[in-house]
């Protein structure tokens, strides 16, 4: 990533938002840059190839309010352009999973809206991850249900692993698996089933977003030299830079560098190319992605989230103008800076009101002390188990609230018993796996010998009992564009995102409480 | 029930010994760890104190202080080995005559060493009696607002500074020194722990890289603990090599070459008698010029 893009922001149908970003990047959003936001416009489907020019700055409508675009480098002509282009041999293009109007992700409603207006014949509705499996009948929704109803993607797994996705991956698996439940009827199907001729474990997750990725792939500040702290072992490499990289690319960290992600995409998404995977080719998605900041930038009740004297955090044009590797766990700099301007005792009106609620959503995401319990990656790497400290201590990149600190975690959203809210794990639409690590492996360290799983994550590329269930943090930004949550879409919306948290580490939570924190993600 | 007979009723009948991962060796009954040290299997127990959560263990009736919770926004700078709970923990500590703290007999140097298979119900967090760990910063974000780095319920080793440290390491870059690394661990782990001996590893791969070291020798070794009541708790099998040859697969990683590491390891559980019998959970990095 390029820290200079910041600075070297084009002219031209851009320019007087270049200018006004550019000024205020030396102060690193200490205020919001006085820019005129553009009208928002209905969300609409972003047809791969339609060539169209995207502006340098868009405002579009979601439930709660807009999400707001900005391209740092000026409009985009995207006739042509690799990641708006169907480029893979099903049609698809980058676009097709990664909408504008989803916060460069794909919500739920985008899918179902597709579905209708499509006829299911869109090639997001590939057979190949579009649908539980690949040999279902496709014109049946039913085939497609993971997708339709809970906005998932089939992500098929060989199994065992293959040993490249991580240097210190197990020699041998420490774990069996067994399905022990397949609603969507791939793992246990002779084609494409675990026990097929080329053995493939399917699991079902969420799309991430391809946006305000300065924040998320530049090198994190590496708190122990070259380690991940986490694991206790060396982070990859990217064989481009030399430098390490700290996975946070997909939801296992199984592409170590956007342009692994790439090729991943292309692959397994795409089906191929349609012409060649160059360097120039992905030196232009990478470029693009390199520059598209998108959060939300009004709100029904809130009003306008950049306005003069808002809170600098907010909106799409404080982080494309904002500083990157900044640990946000800190006074001097925390994750989404100061709400202070928004903090009335006795608020005037209903926005004056909600924009109260929302910074004091901040202070209990800064400040309410929680005992973090039973994450693996956190609680067991000699912190203690539980650890009493509050949401940023995880949530800690400054400006978008992923993990500042290198490496995957287990938060629980796959395993038993904290998956589902402590629902029956049978019950789920999800399919359930059990793996029984082997006498001599070290187990799980919180779910022990024998773990019923959703999702193995990580483990099924290190094949150790440790990383089961353990996935890369998302960014917090857009969130309002992009329903459900989780990496396993378990939470359908922000409240959901909210409880899950209020069970799952006892915050014992007032009504009030919650509902700050809900109106706080809402607007990040 | 006051909450110190709490700890004591309700956590004794969990702390039966499950099924362990680690040995207790059968001929070393007679093996005592001196009365100075306080060496034993316990379940872990963290008091709510009214700042920073407060680690104690009960052994023998009696109430022990191990640590305050830790990490910058706990009042300190550096990681001891901390617990789990719904794991046993291995204590291993000094006896002092210091003032109580969380109304425990104060361990100086206590490392605690989570047992790695779990212990469903071993352990929990009890109400914090009042106590309090005299005022180090609150919990929340690291930095500002400002409160001591040190409290009587913690020190923080006063080692060499960065600027030091850095210093030295030149100035053995500069004489192309040999130089010896240790690097030690939790009870029965192989995990590095997070972030000393991760830069204790870091340092020395660099440092033999920087020399263009003709030999790297790293040698595993595994222990075991003298307990206070009696008989030893011993280290998996295995356990040294697989120390070792974690090392060399970082030292690999970092593209040492292969023909000028010796790895070696000795399963020959060692410790010292009862006392500070965690130094010899180590290994060993020399890196000769």
């Amino acid at each position: 990533m390029n820290k200079q893009k910041n600075t070297k922001l084009r002219t031209g149908a851009g320019s007087l938002l270049a200018a006004a970003l550019a000024g205020i990047s030396a102060v690193a959003t200490a205020a919001q840059p006085a820019v005129q936001p553009p009208a928002a416009q209905d969300a609409f489907w972003w047809r791969p190839g339609s060539g169209e020019t995207m502006p340098a700055q868009m405002a579009i409508r979601n439930a709660n309010g807009a999400l707001g675009i900005v391209n740092a480098d000026g409009a985009v002509n995207t006739r042509g352009h690799p990641f708006f282009e169907p480029i893979g041999a099903n049609g698809r293009a980058c676009v097709t999973c990664h909408q504008p109007s989803d916060g460069f992700s794909l919500s739920l409603k985008t899918v179902t809206e597709r579905w209708a207006e499509s006829g299911g014949k869109d090639p997001l509705f590939a057979m190949v991850d579009g649908a539980n499996c690949p040999n279902l009948p496709p014109a049946d929704p039913a085939s497609h249900s993971m997708l339709l109803e809970h906005g998932l993607i089939r992500v098929a797994m060989p199994w065992p692993y293959k040993k490249q996705f991580d240097a210190f991956a197990a020699r041998e698996p420490e774990f069996t698996i067994e399905v022990v439940k397949d609603p969507a009827g791939c793992n246990l199907d002779a084609e494409y089933g675990l026990k097929s001729a080329n053995p493939t474990i399917s699991v079902y997750r969420r799309v991430r977003p391809t946006t305000n990725l300065r924040y998320v792939v530049d090198p994190s500040y590496d708190l122990s030299g070259r380690f991940n702290n986490k694991t206790g072992v060396p982070l990859p490499v990217d064989p481009a830079t030399g430098k390490h990289t700290g996975l946070p690319i997909m939801s296992d960290g199984r592409a170590d560098t956007l342009e692994v992600q790439m090729q991943d995409a292309i692959r397994n998404h795409m089906q191929g190319m349609n012409g060649e995977l160059t360097d120039e080719v992905i030196a232009q998605i990478k470029d693009y992605e390199s520059q598209v900041y998108s959060a939300q930038i009004s709100h029904n009740v809130g009003g306008s989230l950049v306005e003069t004297g808002a809170p600098p955090a907010l909106g799409p044009y404080a982080l494309a103008s904002g500083r990157s590797i900044i640990n946000g766990n800190n006074w001097r700099s925390p994750t989404f800076m100061t709400f202070e301007a928004w903090e009335k005792d006795k608020p005037a009106n209903d926005r004056e009101a909600f924009r109260a609620s929302v910074a004091r959503g901040n202070q209990i995401f800064l400040e309410r002390p929680i005992w973090i319990s039973e994450v693996t990656g956190f609680n067991s790497i000699g912190m203690g188990n539980p650890y009493k400290r509050t949401c940023v201590i995880c949530h800690s990149v400054h400006m978008t609230g992923n993990d500042f600190a290198p490496g995957v975690m287990d938060l629980g959203v796959n395993n038993e018993p904290w998956a589902n809210a402590g629902e029956v794990l049978e019950n789920s639409h999800l399919p359930l796996f059990k793996l029984t690590c082997k006498p001599e492996a070290r187990p799980h360290p919180f779910a022990g010998r024998e773990v019923y799983t959703h999702d193995p994550g990580r483990a099924l590329l290190t094949g150790l009992c440790h990383d089961i269930g353990s996935l890369v943090m998302q960014p917090m930004r857009g969130m309002s564009a992009r329903a459900p949550y989780f990496s396993n879409g378990s939470a359908k919306d922000i409240a959901a995102v909210v409880d899950y948290y209020n069970a799952r580490f006892t915050m014992e939570l007032t009504d009030q409480e919650r509902e700050d924190l809900i109106n706080f993600l809402s607007v990040l | 029930m006051k909450a110190r007979d709490l700890l004591v009723r309700k956590l004794l009948p969990c702390m039966l010994l499950t099924a362990m991962h680690y040995a207790i060796a059968e001929d070393t009954a007679n093996l005592k760890a001196p009365a100075s040290q306080r060496n034993f299997v316990t379940c872990p127990i963290i008091m709510d104190t009214e700042d920073v959560p407060c680690w104690v263990a009960e052994y023998e009736g009696e109430r022990y202080y191990l640590t305050v919770q830790t990490g910058r926004g706990g009042g300190a700078t550096v990681f001891p080995f901390a617990g789990m709970v719904n794991h046993e923990m291995l204590v291993e500590g000094t006896v002092t005559d210091e003032p109580r703290i969380c109304g425990g007999i104060v361990l100086r140097e206590a490392k605690l060493s989570p047992m790695t298979d779990v212990t469903p119900g071993c352990g929990k967090v009890v109400p914090g009696e009042g106590y309090r760990t005299k005022g180090p910063r609150p919990i929340g974000p690291d930095g500002d607002p400002p409160g001591p780095r040190e409290t009587t319920a913690i020190r923080v080793s006063r080692g060499p500074s960065r600027d030091e440290l850095a210093a030295a390491y030149a100035a053995a870059v500069e004489k192309r020194a040999a130089r010896t690394f240790q690097v030690n661990y939790f009870f029965d782990s192989n995990y590095l722990p997070f972030p000393l001996e991760q830069r204790t590893v870091d340092e020395a791969a660099r440092y033999a890289a920087e020399i263009d070291a003709s030999k790297v020798k790293i040698t595993g070794y595994r222990g075991r603990t003298v307990l206070s009541t009696g008989g030893v708790v011993e280290e998996q099998t295995g356990l040294a090599r697989a120390r070792a040859q974690k090392i060399a697969d970082i030292f690999a990683f970092f593209e040492f070459p292969a023909d000028r590491m010796e790895v070696a390891w000795n399963e020959a559980a060692e410790d010292q008698g009862g006392v500070r019998d965690f130094e010899l959970r180590r290994a060993t990095i020399e890196v000769l010029p």
